[in-house]
């Protein structure tokens, strides 16, 4: 940390950056984005790692290109990004971005509030 | 980083900077935003409400300090302003974040390293920082017999705060992904 900021800015700064990303934008996801979502929820929630290969492959009623192009548009809207794996550059996981997070809570509060309603 | 220049002298720099970001901003929001001009000094969307925030919430020193500044510089082109007003309106204008910040942090419950930041919170800090500021600057203008403008001008530090959050994430989504192109 520089010595001529305050000791705890740069944790300041990142705490605001995360606020920053989560920003709701009311984010439009078409049917088969949905989907992606729901089966990589599944797995994050389940503590699996999902390496790209995988993903595209967990689908069995869309094939692997257009499960790619979904991961593609889904990156692009900051729901998830990818990582290489840490023993092996040429492995890259799917991993779900704080959007994401943002996304299920968002989904979970609304599912929330139907069962309140009945 | 600047290895060989005194501490008093990065954080002069830093805050330098800052204040010219914010001049920057202002010019930008006065010639751009015209349009959204109600009286003089309050539009319906005014972007600096925007950075005043955040920097009173990262570096709440150097913040205030380029706030103070960048208020200065903005204050002294006003023909009709002699010195003493020029001050007082920087002062007025550094005034307002940090009293928001101090609220936040006791009445809002806000940490100060912002941990628990979420984006309620910025929203109602958006409200919060526009409320102060508007206070103080219409009974600023009051005292000068300006017409008052409260609502308007609540709703532009208000949505221009907003509109610079929102302008942010965009960039930080932009950065993201041009850090990331070519690679699935």
């Amino acid at each position: 940390m520089s010595d001529y900021l305050p000791p705890n800015a740069f944790v300041r700064f990142l705490n605001l950056m995360h606020a920053i990303s989560v920003l709701p934008v009311g984010i439009k996801l078409d049917p088969q984005e949905e989907r992606v979502m729901q089966e990589l929820g599944l797995r994050w929630g389940r503590g699996d790692s999902v390496t790209v290969l995988a993903a595209m492959n967990m689908m069995p009623e869309a094939s692997p290109s257009t499960v790619q192009r979904r991961l593609k548009s889904l990156r692009a809207k900051g729901l998830l990004s990818f990582e290489s794996a840490p023993h092996d550059a040429r492995v890259r996981h799917v991993v779900p971005t704080s959007q994401a997070t943002a996304y299920f809570d968002g989904m979970s509060d609304l599912m929330q509030r139907a069962v309140d309603r009945r | 980083m600047w290895p060989g220049l005194s501490k008093a002298l990065k954080a002069g720099l830093t805050t330098a900077a800052m204040t010219a970001a914010l001049v920057a901003l202002a010019l930008g929001n006065e010639h751009l935003l015209r349009a959204t001009e109600v009286t003089p000094g309050v539009n319906w969307i005014y972007l600096p409400a925007g950075i005043r925030m955040c920097y009173v919430l990262v570096l709440p020193i150097q913040g205030t300090v380029a706030i103070f500044g960048a208020s200065l510089l903005m204050a002294s082109r006003e023909p009709t302003f002699g010195w003493a007003l020029v001050v007082s309106s920087a002062c007025v204008t550094a005034a307002g974040p940090v009293l928001s910040r101090i609220v936040a942090v006791q009445r809002l419950g806000l940490q100060p390293n912002l941990e628990n930041l979420n984006f309620v919170m910025l929203w109602k800090l958006a409200a919060l920082f526009g409320l102060f500021s508007t206070t103080l600057h219409q009974a600023f203008y009051a005292s000068m017999g300006r017409e008052p403008a409260f609502a308007s001008m609540w709703i532009g530090d208000t949505l221009g705060c907003l509109l610079c959050l929102y302008g942010l994430k965009g960039l930080a989504v932009i950065w993201r992904q041009w850090n990331q192109r070519g690679s699935v």
